[in-house]
């Protein structure tokens, strides 16, 4: 039966994605090498939020692949934990999409002068990404019948994972003008030495995060469940 | 949730009236090597503004010259540049220190003595702004999520309560 309560292991889980991303934020500010007085660096101190955005987006996708796995298999299982877990990674997916988004846009604010373009390939297909995942949610409020919200849910989050791949590859699909590339020949900012340790730790602490947050979500979404059978 | 797709749109939407700060090119050209002139014309003192990836120096009018030198030493990197105006605008990299001299370009192409350096370091003055701005949207994000997951949790966990109660109270009589 599910405890409404966490347990021991899920605070454990929880206090460690707290110290997690407290950790990521004091390497960022204090330990990164500094790029102040680089050329080409407008704004050397909002080049930090690299170590957020950069793993937030990856995370993210991963969020959104949870959300693949679990709708595809509650169309062939039709178990419903499959659909909690499809909607704990959109929920949590949508979390990081919104930190990649406002953490790009602040830095393009600092470095470029220029919070949005819309001639950025990357920056409109993140954005479309958000909205389709968005879309996913109100979907979810719109349909009051269960079983048909659980399945039209399931068949959209799997048609909207397209919309991943179409982020990531989107800078050799379309002209990029200035959004950095940073798995590339050139190697984008990893390179310097002392970023590499700490963008890899800033990928664990926000998978961290995101299991820590799509566990207890599921519970609660299980938990809610139990409680709506037993009215 | 709402809150944070509320929040997204103001970020997306405020900023659509910012436009690219462009750049300003130099507002005096490079100058040239000059011998000193053995005619002492002690330069006016230089002041200097530090801006984004730019900085001014600016001066007094001085009487009876040809125009000005600045020589302008960042490390090892030394350049020079000339103006016959009061002020002179410097593409920069922002962090690093620049120390800048002034001298009068005389009639005969020769220069006088340089005067007294200063020094600038130009900077993106909201940079510190824009980051902590970024971590605290890192936070919220995160921590936002987290509060809804704790309400909901209080609210599922006292109807569980309230359940349970209910089927430990005896019936009615």
């Amino acid at each position: 039966m599910m405890q409404p309560k966490a347990s021991t292991a899920e605070r454990a889980l929880q206090y460690a994605a707290i110290l997690g991303v407290l950790l990521l934020m004091g390497l960022a500010l204090f330990v990164a090498p500094s790029f102040v007085g680089r050329e080409g660096f407008t704004a050397p101190l909002t080049w930090k939020l690299f170590f957020f955005h950069v793993p937030a987006a990856i995370v993210s996708f991963i969020a959104f692949a949870v959300a693949l796995v679990g709708s595809l298999q509650y169309l062939r299982t039709k178990q419903r934990i499959w659909d909690h877990r499809a909607l704990a990674g959109v929920e949590v997916g949508v979390v990081l999409t919104v930190i990649t988004l406002a953490t790009g846009m602040l830095w393009g604010r600092a470095e470029w002068g220029l919070a949005w373009s819309w001639g950025e390939a990357k920056l409109v297909v993140e954005l479309v990404l958000f909205l389709v995942y968005a879309a996913y949610l109100l979907l979810r409020r719109e349909i009051h019948n269960p079983e048909t919200r659980r399945r039209v849910a399931a068949v959209y989050a799997s048609a909207g994972f397209l919309t991943v791949p179409l982020v990531y590859w989107a800078q050799d699909i379309w002209a990029q003008y200035r959004h950095p590339v940073v798995f590339g020949p050139q190697g984008g900012g990893l390179q310097t030495p002392g970023v590499e340790p700490i963008f890899l730790t800033g990928v664990l602490v926000f998978l961290l995060v995101t299991v820590t947050l799509i566990r207890w979500r599921v519970r609660l979404l299980m938990l809610a469940e139990r409680l709506e059978a037993a009215k | 949730m709402r809150r944070l797709m509320i929040l997204v749109v103001l970020l997306l939407l405020a900023p659509a009236a910012v436009e690219a700060q462009a750049l300003p090119g130099p507002a005096c050209g490079p100058g040239g090597f000059r011998s000193e002139s053995n005619t002492t014309m002690a330069a006016p003192s230089v002041s200097v503004e530090g801006g984004n990836q730019k900085f001014t120096a600016s001066w007094q009018a001085v009487e009876a010259v040809a125009g000005y030198q600045l020589r302008i030493t960042e490390g090892a990197n030394v350049m020079l540049r000339e103006t016959s105006g009061t002020s002179c605008l410097v593409s920069a990299t922002n962090g690093r220190t620049y120390t800048v001299e002034l001298a009068v370009v005389l009639a005969d192409d020769e220069r006088g003595p340089f005067g007294p350096a200063v020094t600038v370091t130009p900077a993106f003055e909201g940079d510190a702004l824009h980051l902590a701005a970024g971590l605290l949207v890192v936070w919220l994000g995160l921590a936002g999520y987290a509060a809804f997951l704790q309400r909901q949790q209080r609210i599922l966990s006292a109807r569980d309560e309230a359940l349970l109660n209910e089927r430990q109270s005896p019936p009615p009589p």
